[in-house]
């Protein structure tokens, strides 16, 4: 039995270090790795159902066509890259490279994914998105006001006394954050949740707040008027390091908390409670999550959420804080997101950065000069996981071929005319990141790949060879010692950062500040905290302070009409869409379920497993109810990344449309008629 | 059984304000014991699991708690169980198990489980092997939040009790954390609760599965009855009737070649001694007929009314209230055969009446708890019940006979359909439905308390 260390590289905010066990090899066991302090005691469910998806009888092992009637049919590698490079130099002779769409997710972190968008520049070209279905109004209106996106070290929430989880169901899509907390609740910390749902992460609230969705910015920016009205402010933190105070003021200070209580529907005792706390304890840390960032005003609500710790001068010392997104272990970028993902200045190279990803589908079917023809999908399923599905798909099917590089038949696997077997994170090492804890880490190749799966890499260093593409450095030939070269390149600049360190255990980023902004240094424009941003105005057309503006659609007032939000919430059962197809994870959560409050399901004649029809004009999706009492009245939620093919398919009605900043998809921004299927 | 000094029986210490229900130790458990995917020796039970305001939602995560006076033990007519004086561990020896499934009404928390395949049972190990090399079992190890925990007995932190783990006096190896909720309880409509709760388990006991055990249960009785009454049946038809009854509870079991285990444990478990009973039963039954010696027959009284009573007191160990007067019991069965093989009206009458009376006695005990009734099935017991004491009345024995046994028949059915075994699930369940209906207890039981200062974490 042989013992490594690893990493899980899914899109989640713990990216866990992990210590794997292999015999005859198999994965014979997974627990945490000792050495990072943010995940200590054990990988989740989802980490530890590796050792199914490793082996999955559904996994897809050999390159696949699909066949006239939708099924697939085995190919051979040479027959599948034939076709591949024989189609490409077509397309590159009849309407340029950028007819080609190279769509990449948030499936598996590390530097190798680099390679793709390599490959293509040498090709010639491509099109590809930009923004981000995730987290981009955070992050901007993070930068836009501290100029940088980072918070202090997890284990630092321990010393809080007051912690703000703000649309953040932590216990279920951070579980290990729940240590913290513990150790700041054991401490004599409060901890209040503002969701509209009472999640698990509420049953150890001291005040839960269930708003109208959509509304934070509103409780924001009353919560920060009545600091600034009491004079709970910190003066000498204000004059030393922020600026456009007054102009942020007189924008709060339109706002009080009965006005608040009301736009939110929350009753203004709680609302007065948790100003009273905001304004007497410290130290506070708010802690964002990304949910509620996911509406068209949501870069201006989150400017407002920052001002609370600006104006309470809870930044740069233990305990205290904005926790969103902490970017200090992504030190291989030269630039960051969110501006990573913006469509560059200069648009004139070979790369036409032009499709937003909130509206993929729509704007896939209106580009033109040249219009799309084909379509390279990886580390992605955008057909389950892109708003507005309809158009996805149509849009897809209106090209004249379709790869996709996955690990199963996913629904957008299932519209591909190859489908490419896809490594698992056991099967390529490479080095990665995370957003919420400092360190840098391997994931480290354990097992060969099964069957005839190659990674990425070698796909396309393989193409390469067919088109006549010098690969170079950037696309490392097949074998673990060109990709090894090719992380320790990588490495290089950063003292103490290589390979066979990293092969014991994470490390943490170079230069990594353990209490962020504790140096006071603000990289904004002015070089203080932006409280007034003229960036705002310019890029996103805002205003210059954080003001609230309702969203663009209102679900009915609770028996006035039929209109409810419809709210996509994570689940600890999968990172998006993936882990639901194992049976370790099904015994846990074996089918959808859309959740409605049961004053709206008596209204509706819904009982507990009646099919309803959720719609609107983009489209529906059929689903089993189930009561829960635990939601705010007039909302109805199913978590997001169910298949279409295992009765999924909320997105059939999300909009195409962004957040205010950031390029982000505002999912939240949907309202649905929910209908008994008798 | 030897039973391990406090200093080396471990105990699982649980915290149920850190446990956010994630299920990452069953996972581990599975893994761990190379279990079938999406199967697991532990399950993660939750109390409030639809989030009324009323009460706090907390779980449950259990397996085998690995008891100081494990029930299952107790239970096994097989010896297949064993506690490791080192560990404390309750372990399974499967090679010695016949599959009965006994152990599984006996644990009330659904530790044992039966593998159909391998027709034996199978339950946590605490992880003994890691255990000896000094490791903490898979569950506790990766526990996330380090909710779940193992220790010495003596340094577990917990209580023995939380609310809705099931009471026992089998003095579980499990501690747990006082629940600190941090806000008081929000009043809501109950009646749309009511609504929701709607249960969804399904019982341990299936009657599909358990049909040869009704057929048993009925066909015992009866032979012993008619010996009672000294009705000589031929030997050729009591012969088949008992081979038959053997060999159905024989081929229930998971392991029917084993089936000559069920008599190891006479000391403890009622099951063997019903097995033995039956088998001296018949043996002297059988010479009673054969030899025609009184003592014969006094034997065969004895061991049938030992085995009708064994059989009747096995069922007990569900912990199900209410068996003790329960209307289908294999004594009053045996009773009824009994008189209607004598032929005497006034004693089939008496019996028939105490049965009618338990039966309603239990639809009103049932009605008061606001159980489900199973009307239809009570009242057509009752009226074959009157419809054969008044044909035995008048004289109809073979009618009378035919349309009681229809009646016996739906009763055992019955009583098969409504024995429960004490689970978490059904536990927690009661629980919640204990604190809806007497709210002001509920809400001192739940008050928000804060978690004490310095206490570490």
């Amino acid at each position: 039995m042989a013992t490594f260390t690893t990493a899980c590289p899914r899109n989640c905010y713990s990216t866990c270090s992990l210590r794997v066990e292999v015999e005859d090899g198999r994965l014979r066991s997974i627990e945490a790795h000792p050495d990072n302090r943010a995940t200590v005691e054990g990988p989740c469910l989802k980490g530890l159902s590796y050792v199914e998806r490793q082996v999955s009888p559904d996994r897809i092992l050999h390159p696949l066509r699909r066949l006239h009637d939708g099924r697939f049919a085995r190919v051979g590698w040479d027959e599948a890259l034939d076709e591949i490079a024989d189609r490409l130099e077509r397309l590159r002779r009849s309407d340029g490279p950028q007819s080609l769409l190279y769509y990449s997710a948030s499936g598996t972190k590390g530097l190798l994914n680099g390679v793709g968008l390599d490959f293509w520049k040498k090709w010639g070209g491509c099109t590809t998105t930009y923004g981000d279905l995730c987290w981009p109004a955070g992050l901007e209106a993070t930068r836009l006001t501290l100029g940088e996106n980072k918070h202090n070290a997890p284990w630092d929430l321990a010393n809080a006394r007051l912690i703000v989880m703000w649309g953040k169901n932590q216990a279920e899509t951070n579980i290990h954050q729940g240590i913290f907390v513990d150790q700041a609740l054991r401490a004599g910390a409060k901890l209040v949740v503002i969701d509209p749902r009472r999640t698990e992460t509420a049953e150890r609230a001291d005040l839960l707040l269930q708003p109208r969705p959509g509304t934070d910015g509103a409780l924001a920016l009353a919560l920060a008027g009545e600091l600034l009205r009491r004079d709970a402010v910190d003066h000498d933190f204000l004059d030393a390091h922020v600026s456009g105070l007054e102009d942020f003021a007189a924008s709060a200070g339109a706002w009080t908390l009965e006005r608040a209580a009301e736009v939110c529907d929350l009753d203004v005792g709680d609302v007065g409670r948790l100003a009273d706390w905001m304004a007497e304890v410290s130290p506070m840390t708010i802690n964002a999550g990304f949910g509620m960032q996911r509406y068209t005003n949501s870069g201006q609500t989150m400017r407002a959420m920052i001002a609370l710790c600006v104006l309470t001068g809870n930044l740069g010392k233990p305990g205290a804080g904005w926790i969103f997104a902490d970017l200090q272990s992504m030190i291989f970028d030269e630039v960051k997101d969110p501006v990573a993902f913006y469509p560059p200045e200069d648009a004139s190279g070979p790369v036409r950065v032009a499709i937003s990803t909130t509206r993929l589908g729509v704007e896939m079917q209106e580009i033109s000069d040249p219009p799309l023809r084909m379509m390279w999908v990886e580390r992605g399923n955008p057909v389950t996981q892109n708003p507005n599905t309809a158009e996805v798909l149509r849009a897809m099917r209106g090209l004249d071929f379709r790869v996709v590089v996955e690990q199963f038949l996913t629904d957008t696997a299932r519209e591909a005319d190859l489908v490419l077997p896809a490594k698992t994170l056991f099967e390529q090492s490479d080095v990665i990141g995370a957003y919420w804890h400092p360190y840098v880490q391997l994931k480290q190749k354990i097992l060969e790949p099964p069957g005839e799966v190659r990674p990425e890499s070698e796909i396309y260093w393989h193409l390469a060879e067919r088109l006549g593409i010098d690969p170079g450095e950037e696309i490392p030939a097949p074998g673990d010692e060109a990709v090894e070269a090719f992380l320790e390149r990588r490495l290089e600049p950063f003292e103490g950062l290589d390979l066979e360190a990293l092969r014991k255990g994470p490390l943490l980023a170079p230069g990594h500040q353990e209490i962020a902004f504790a140096d006071h240094v603000f990289p904004t424009p002015s070089g203080k905290i932006e409280l007034r941003s003229g960036e705002a105005v310019e890029r996103w057309g805002v205003d210059a302070v954080a003001t609230h503006a309702a969203p663009t659609v209102q679900a009915d007032e609770p028996g006035h009409g039929d209109r409810l939000w419809l709210m996509t919430p994570n689940t600890k059962n999968r990172i998006h869409s993936q882990f639901n197809n194992l049976r370790m994870i099904r015994a846990y959560s074996p089918r959808p379920l859309l959740h409605v409050h049961p004053a709206d399901a008596r209204r509706r004649g819904l009982h507990d497993d009646d099919r309803a029809r959720v719609s609107n004009e983009r489209g529906h999706f059929v689903v089993a109810v189930r009561l829960d009492p635990s939601l705010r009245e007039g909302c109805v939620s199913i978590t997001n990344g169910w298949w279409i093919s295992e009765g999924g398919g909320s997105n059939f009605c999300s909009p195409s449309l962004e957040t205010d900043m950031g390029h982000g998809a505002a999912f939240h921004d949907d309202v649905v008629i929910v209908e008994r299927l008798s | 059984m030897i039973t391990p000094a406090a200093s080396t029986q471990k105990v699982f210490d649980f915290d149920l304000n850190t446990c956010t229900g994630c299920s990452a130790c069953a996972i581990a458990c599975a893994i761990e014991n190379d279990l079938d995917f999406g199967s697991s020796w532990r399950r993660v039970e939750t109390f409030n699991e639809r989030r009324l305001a009323v009460l706090p939602t907390f779980h449950l995560s259990l397996a085998c708690n690995h008891c100081e006076q494990p029930p299952c033990a107790d239970a096994c007519p097989a010896l297949a169980y064993s506690k490791d004086p080192r560990t404390g561990a309750v372990l399974l020896d499967e090679s010695r198990c016949i599959g009965c499934r006994y152990c599984a009404w006996a644990c009330p928390y659904e530790a044992p489980t039966f593998h159909d395949q391998r027709g034996v049972m199978e339950k946590c190990t605490f992880c003994a092997p890691r255990l000896e090399q000094g490791r903490v079992p898979a569950c506790a190890s990766i526990c996330p939040t380090g909710a779940l925990e193992v220790v010495d007995q003596q340094d577990a932190r917990g209580r023995p009790s939380a609310p809705g783990f099931p009471e026992t006096d089998a003095r579980p190896g499990i501690r747990f954390s006082e629940l600190h909720r941090r806000r008081p309880p929000v009043a809501e409509e109950t009646t749309v609760a009511a609504e929701m709760l709607r249960r969804e388990s399904a019982s341990t006991i299936d009657l599909r599965s358990e049909w040869p055990l009704v057929v048993f249960t009925l066909l015992t009785p009866m032979l012993v009855g008619v010996v009672a009454a000294g009705v000589r049946a031929p030997v050729w038809l009591f012969t088949l009737l008992l081979l038959l009854g053997a060999a159905l509870s024989a081929l229930h079991l998971g392991r029917p070649k084993r089936a000559w285990r069920a008599v190891l444990n006479l000391h403890r478990s009622w099951l063997s001694r019903e097995v033995v009973g039956y088998a001296l039963f018949g043996a002297t039954a059988l010479a009673w007929l054969l030899f025609e010696g009184g003592p014969w027959r006094i034997a065969a009284l004895v061991f049938g009314a030992g085995t009708l009573f064994a059989m009747d007191r096995l069922y007990e160990v569900t912990g199900m209230a209410g068996l003790r007067w329960h209307s289908a019991r294999a004594l009053g069965t045996g009773l009824l055969a009994a008189a209607l093989a004598a032929g005497s009206p006034l004693a089939v009458g008496l019996v028939g009446l105490a049965k009618g009376l338990a039966l309603v006695a239990r639809r009103v005990r049932w009605a008061r708890k606001g159980q489900p009734q199973r009307t239809g099935s009570g009242a057509t017991r009752l009226v074959t019940l009157a419809a054969g004491l008044t044909l035995a009345a008048g004289g109809s024995w073979v009618a009378a006979s035919l349309v009681l046994l229809a009646s016996e028949v739906l009763d055992r059915i019955d009583f098969y359909a409504e024995l429960e075994v004490t689970t978490p699930r059904r536990s927690m369940d009661a629980a919640l439905d204990e604190a809806l209906s007497h709210p002001d207890r509920a809400r001192r039981t739940f008050a928000p308390q804060p978690a004490q200062e310095g206490v570490t974490p």
